[in-house]
C-alpha cells in the first residue's frame, strides 16, 4: 500500500495528466465492454430495458442460437452477413492497396501538376462515408443511375441496364464505393513510404541491369512492407466494422440491404435496435470481437518482424 | 537520343494516366454537386444535360404586325404574321404572367415584381420590384420564396391592374394603380377569405372571376362586393385543377381526369366531361383562350385549353344546343381541328399549352419549351418556330428547400457543436496524455499504450448497446437525461477519440527536443507551466492536424449518433438518414444534402491539408 502511494506520488504529474482519459476510458469503454460481454449471456428483452443487467441468466443460449440453432431467424441472416463481410473486407482491403500503390507510384515522379494531382486524388477520402453511401446508392440506380448511364447510354458497353442494388451485384455495389473512398488514404501512406526509400538504392539496381519490375519486386515492395502491413491491419479493422456506406445505400437506413449486401455490423445493429434482441446482439458482437482478435493476432505474427525492424 | 525520347514519352503517358485517374476519381463528387443543382424531374427522366428554365408559352396576343408571345421564364418575343422572330428579349423571371395594354406589356413575376415593357423595342419602361409590392401588406408579407411561386395572375380592371401570386405566404390580391403608381390590397380578396388564387380572369365590365383553393368567386371591382362565392364542394367534388370561362355564366372546372361545365346562374352542372384514357397527369391550370369569338353563340366552334393535356371544345349544334367535348391533346384524330394537330408533338415540340384562334379562322398553338405553330384554317401547319432557349440559370432551389422542408440548419449546427466540442476536449486531454506517455517513465506506461490500441479494436456496436442502456437507466433512476443531449454524444465521442489521439500525439511530443523544457524547468517553471508555455506551442502543428482528423471522423459518425440523439440534437448523418426515408425519390434534395454536408469538411481539409497530410504520414511511417 505504502509502495503504491509512493509510486503515485513520484509520478503524480504523469498520472494527473492521464487521469481524465483513464476515467473516460473506464466509464465509457471498459465498463460498457464488460457489460456487453455479460449481456451476451442474458435473456434480454425490450420490456426488461430498465433492469437490463438483472435479466434472466441464459447461459450459452444466445451463442447457441447464433451459432447452432438452425431455426433461429438470426442465424440464417448471420451466415450471409458473415460471408459478405469476409468477401467485402478482403476485396476492399486488397483493392485499396492495389489502387493506392499504383497511384502512389504514378505520383512519385516529377511531372507538372504533381501536387495538384495529389491533392485532387485525396478528395474522395474527405467525403463522409454516409455521403458515399447516399451518393453511390443514387449512382447505382437502374434507370437514373450515373453508372448505367455511362455504361449503357454513353459507352455502349452493355446493351441492357443491369440491376445493381438487388441480387448478386450488390456486393460489388458496396465494394467499389468503399475502395473509391479509401484508396487515397493508402496512396498517401504508400507515397510517404516511397519517398523514404533512398534514391541510390534504385540507381544501384539500375546499374546492375535490373528491370523496373525487378526493382519494384525486390526493392520497393519489401521496403514498403511496414507501410502496407499497417494499411492491411487498418483495412481489416475498418472494413469489418463498416456500417455507414451499407446502411445509407439501401432502403434509407432502416431497410434490409438484402441477402447479398448485408454486413455483420448492419446485421447486429438491426437485431439489437430494431428487433430489440440485445442478448443476441451482444453475443454476436462478442463473437465478432473474438474473431477480430484472432485476425489481429495472425496479422501480428505475420508482420512482427517488419514492425520491430523499423 | 532515342532512349531520351522514349523516356519522355513514357513520362508523358504516365502523366496522362495520372490525370485520367484523377478525373475518374472526381466524377462521383462532380455528379453529386451537379445533381444538387438539377431539377428532380430531369434526374428521374434521365436527362444529363444541364437544366434550363422552362420557356413554356404562357401568353399569345395578336398585334398589328403579327404576334406578341410571352413565355414562363420571361421571354418576350415579337413575331411577324408568318412566325418569323423579329425581336426577342429575356427578362429572366419566374412564374411570369402577362397583360397587354395598347403599347405596354405588363409583366408580373415572382422575382422581378411588376414590369412595364414597351411592345415596340421590348425595353423595360418601368419596374416595380417585389419589395414595393410587398409594402401593400406592411408587416404581413415579409417573405417571398421566389421559387415557390407556382404562378401569377394579372388582369386589367376598371379601377386598376389586379395582380396576385399563387403562393401561400401572400396575404391576398393587390391592385396596382398605374397613374398613382401605388399598390393596394383589395379589400375582401384576402387569402384567409378566398384561399390561394390559382387563376383569375376579367369577366364582362367590372367583374373578376377567381378560382382559388377555396372555390369559385366572382367579385365586382367597382362596387367592391363579392357577387358570387361558391366553396369548392358545391362546385365540384375533389381538387379543382383549373378553370376557364365559356361565357359570363358558364365556367369550366377541371379535375384530375376530366372537366365539368357549370352554370353559375342556376348553380347546375351542364355537362360532365370525362376524358377516357391517357390522362395520367392532373390538370394544373386553366388557360382561357383570348379570342374575339369567345362566345358559344357564334357559329364557329371554340376551344379552351384547360391544362397541359386537355382541351374543352364547345361545338354549336344545328338546333341551337351546344355540345361540349373534352379532348386530349394526344388524340390521334382531332375531330375539331382536322389534320393540323393530328400529332401535336410534331407541331410544337411536346405539348400544347396555349391556343389562339385568329380572325381568319387559323389557329396559333403555343407549346412547352417554346414551341409555336400556326395552323391554317383549312387544316395543316403553315409555319412553326421554336423560341430561343432560355439561358442557363443557377438553381438554388434544392438548397433552399433543404433548409425549409427538413431542419437542415439545425442538423448542421448540431454537428458543428458536437464535433467542435469533441475536437477541443479530445485535444486538451490527448495533449496531456500524449505528453505524459512521451516524456515520463512510470509504471503502467506500456500497458496503457497497449490498452489504448486495444480499445480501437472493440466493435462500436459492442459499446453502443451498454452505453445506450446505461444512459436510459441513468435517466430513469436519477432523472439526469444524457441520451438525446449534446453532452451524452460529446462524452461518448470523446471517450472514443481521446485514446486514439493520445497515440498519435505521443509521436509529436517525442519529437520535441528535451532541452527546450529542461531550459524552462531551470528557469523556474513548474511542469504545468512548462507544458503549456513551451511544449504545447511547439507541438501545435501536430495537435491541429490530429484535431482536424478527429473533427472529420466525428463528422462522419452515424451509428452512435443515430441511437444517442433525439429530435433537437440530430447531427447531419442522422438527419439525412431520416430525410432519405421520407423523400425516397427526391434525388435532387439528397444530393444537395450530400453536398452541404461534404462542404464544411472539404473546406476544413483544404485549409489544413499540409498539416493533416504530414501529421498522418509522420504517424504511419516514422513512428
Amino acid at each position: 500500500m505504502k509502495k503504491l502511494f509512493h509510486t503515485l506520488r513520484k509520478h503524480r504529474v504523469a498520472y494527473l495528466f492521464l487521469l481524465p482519459t483513464l476515467l473516460g476510458m473506464l466509464v465509457l469503454q471498459i465498463l460498457p465492454l464488460a457489460q456487453g460481454l455479460y449481456l451476451g449471456f442474458l435473456r434480454s428483452r425490450k420490456d426488461k430495458l430498465l433492469d437490463y443487467l438483472a435479466a434472466p441468466w441464459a447461459g450459452l443460449e444466445n451463442y447457441r442460437n447464433v451459432l447452432l440453432n438452425p431455426d433461429s431467424p438470426i442465424r440464417s441472416g448471420l451466415w450471409d452477413a458473415l460471408r459478405n463481410t469476409i468477401q467485402y473486407t478482403i476485396a476492399v482491403t486488397i483493392g485499396t492497396l492495389i489502387v493506392g500503390l499504383l497511384a502512389a507510384l504514378l505520383v512519385n515522379r516529377e511531372f507538372r501538376g504533381r501536387s495538384v494531382a495529389r491533392t485532387l486524388m485525396l478528395f474522395p477520402w474527405i467525403v463522409p462515408t454516409y455521403v458515399v453511401g447516399l451518393l453511390w446508392g443514387f449512382m447505382w440506380q437502374k434507370e437514373v443511375g450515373f453508372v448505367n448511364i455511362v455504361l449503357v447510354d454513353w459507352l455502349h458497353l452493355l446493351n441492357f441496364k443491369p440491376t445493381w442494388l438487388i441480387g448478386p451485384n450488390t456486393i460489388w455495389a458496396i465494394i467499389i464505393p468503399t475502395v473509391w473512398r479509401q484508396w487515397p488514404f493508402s496512396m498517401l501512406m504508400l507515397l510517404a513510404g516511397l519517398q523514404n526509400i533512398p534514391r541510390d538504392v534504385y540507381e544501384a539496381a539500375h546499374i546492375d541491369g535490373a528491370s523496373p519490375w525487378q526493382s519494384f519486386r525486390h526493392i520497393t515492395w519489401p521496403l514498403l512492407r511496414p507501410v502496407w502491413a499497417i494499411l492491411l491491419l487498418h483495412g481489416l479493422i475498418f472494413n469489418v466494422y463498416s456500417f455507414n456506406i451499407v446502411i445509407m445505400m439501401f432502403g434509407n437506413g432502416a431497410g434490409f440491404p438484402g441477402k447479398n449486401g448485408d454486413l455483420l455490423m448492419t446485421n447486429i445493429f438491426r437485431n439489437s435496435f430494431q428487433m430489440w434482441d440485445f442478448g443476441s446482439g451482444a453475443a454476436m458482437s462478442s463473437l465478432l470481437m473474438l474473431g477480430m482478435v484472432t485476425v489481429i493476432f495472425v496479422w501480428y505474427r505475420a508482420f512482427k518482424d517488419s514492425l520491430s525492424a523499423r | 537520343m532515342s532512349i531520351a525520347v522514349k523516356k519522355a514519352m513514357t513520362n508523358r503517358f504516365l502523366a496522362i494516366l495520372t490525370f485520367a485517374l484523377v478525373f475518374i476519381n472526381l466524377v462521383p463528387i462532380g455528379w453529386m454537386v451537379y445533381c444538387s443543382f438539377k431539377d428532380n424531374e430531369e434526374i428521374l427522366a434521365g436527362e444529363v444535360a444541364p437544366g434550363r428554365r422552362h420557356n413554356d408559352v404562357a401568353f399569345m396576343e395578336p398585334t398589328p404586325t403579327g404576334f406578341l408571345v410571352g413565355t414562363q421564364d420571361g421571354g418576350v418575343n415579337q413575331l411577324d404574321a408568318g412566325l418569323k422572330l423579329l425581336k426577342h428579349s429575356n427578362l429572366g423571371t419566374f412564374a411570369t404572367s402577362y397583360l397587354l395594354e395598347k403599347d405596354t406589356l405588363w409583366v408580373l413575376s415572382s422575382n422581378r415584381g411588376l414590369q412595364a415593357v414597351s411592345t415596340h423595342d421590348l425595353a423595360v419602361l418601368a419596374s416595380y420590384p417585389i419589395e414595393e409590392i410587398a409594402k401593400a401588406y406592411g408587416e404581413a408579407w415579409k417573405t417571398l420564396w421566389v421559387n415557390d411561386v407556382a404562378g401569377s395572375s394579372l388582369e386589367r380592371m376598371p379601377d386598376g391592374i389586379y395582380l396576385s401570386f399563387l403562393f401561400r405566404d401572400i396575404p391576398g390580391i393587390m391592385r396596382f394603380d398605374p397613374a398613382g403608381r401605388t399598390f393596394l390590397p383589395v379589400a375582401g380578396l384576402t387569402t384567409d377569405k378566398i384561399g390561394l388564387v390559382r387563376h383569375f380572369a376579367r369577366q364582362g365590365g367590372d367583374t373578376l372571376s377567381l378560382l382559388t383553393s377555396k372555390g369559385y368567386f366572382r367579385y365586382a371591382s367597382l362596387s367592391q362586393t363579392m357577387v358570387k362565392a361558391m366553396p369548392s364542394p358545391a362546385v365540384i367534388p375533389g381538387d379543382i385543377g383549373g378553370f376557364a370561362e365559356l361565357d359570363k355564366n358558364r365556367v369550366v372546372f377541371t379535375r384530375g381526369k376530366g372537366a365539368l361545365i357549370y352554370d353559375l346562374d342556376g348553380d347546375t352542372t351542364l355537362a360532365v366531361l370525362d376524358a377516357e384514357s391517357g390522362l395520367g397527369t392532373s390538370v394544373i391550370s386553366a388557360m382561357t383562350v383570348q379570342t374575339p369569338s369567345m362566345n358559344h353563340d357564334s357559329t364557329t366552334p371554340t376551344c379552351l385549353w384547360l391544362g397541359n393535356s386537355q382541351m374543352v371544345a364547345s361545338i354549336p349544334l344545328t338546333d341551337g344546343a351546344v355540345d361540349y367535348r373534352v379532348m386530349e391533346k394526344r388524340l390521334p384524330a382531332f375531330p375539331l381541328l382536322g389534320e393540323a394537330v393530328r400529332n401535336p408533338d410534331d407541331v410544337t415540340g411536346n405539348e400544347t399549352t396555349n391556343l389562339l384562334a385568329l380572325e381568319d379562322g387559323s389557329l396559333l398553338a403555343g407549346g412547352v419549351r417554346g414551341g409555336l405553330a400556326l395552323l391554317g384554317a383549312s387544316g395543316g401547319q403553315t409555319a412553326s418556330l421554336r423560341l430561343p432557349k432560355p439561358p442557363f440559370y443557377f438553381r438554388w432551389r434544392n438548397f433552399l428547400d433543404l433548409w425549409r422542408y427538413i431542419d437542415f440548419g439545425l442538423y448542421l449546427y448540431n454537428s458543428f457543436v458536437v464535433c467542435g466540442s469533441v475536437m477541443i476536449i479530445a485535444m486538451v486531454l490527448a495533449s496531456l496524455g500524449g505528453y505524459a506517455l512521451a516524456r515520463y517513465e512510470f509504471p503502467g506506461r506500456s500497458s496503457f499504450g497497449y490498452s489504448v490500441l486495444a480499445t480501437q479494436m472493440i466493435p462500436g456496436i459492442m459499446l453502443l448497446l451498454p452505453i445506450y442502456l446505461m444512459y436510459v437507466n441513468i435517466a430513469k433512476s436519477t432523472g439526469l437525461v444524457i441520451k438525446g443531449t449534446y453532452f451524452g454524444l460529446i462524452i461518448t465521442y470523446a471517450a472514443y477519440f481521446v485514446p486514439f489521439s493520445i497515440w498519435i500525439l505521443r509521436g509529436f511530443f517525442a519529437s520535441i527536443p528535451k532541452e527546450l523544457e529542461e531550459a524552462a524547468l531551470i528557469d523556474g517553471c513548474g511542469p504545468f507551466r512548462a507544458f503549456f508555455r513551451i511544449i504545447v506551442p511547439s507541438a501545435m502543428p501536430g495537435i491541429v492536424a490530429t484535431g482536424v482528423y478527429v473533427f472529420l471522423s466525428a463528422w462522419d459518425e452515424l451509428m452512435f449518433a443515430w441511437v444517442l440523439t433525439s429530435e433537437k440534437t440530430y447531427t447531419i448523418p442522422v438527419g439525412i438518414r431520416l430525410f432519405v426515408g421520407n423523400f425516397q425519390n427526391r434525388y435532387d434534395l439528397m444530393m444537395a444534402a450530400a453536398t452541404v454536408s461534404t462542404l464544411p469538411v472539404m473546406i476544413l481539409f483544404f485549409l489544413m491539408q499540409k498539416q493533416i497530410v504530414s501529421g498522418l504520414t509522420a504517424g504511419a511511417v516514422k513512428d
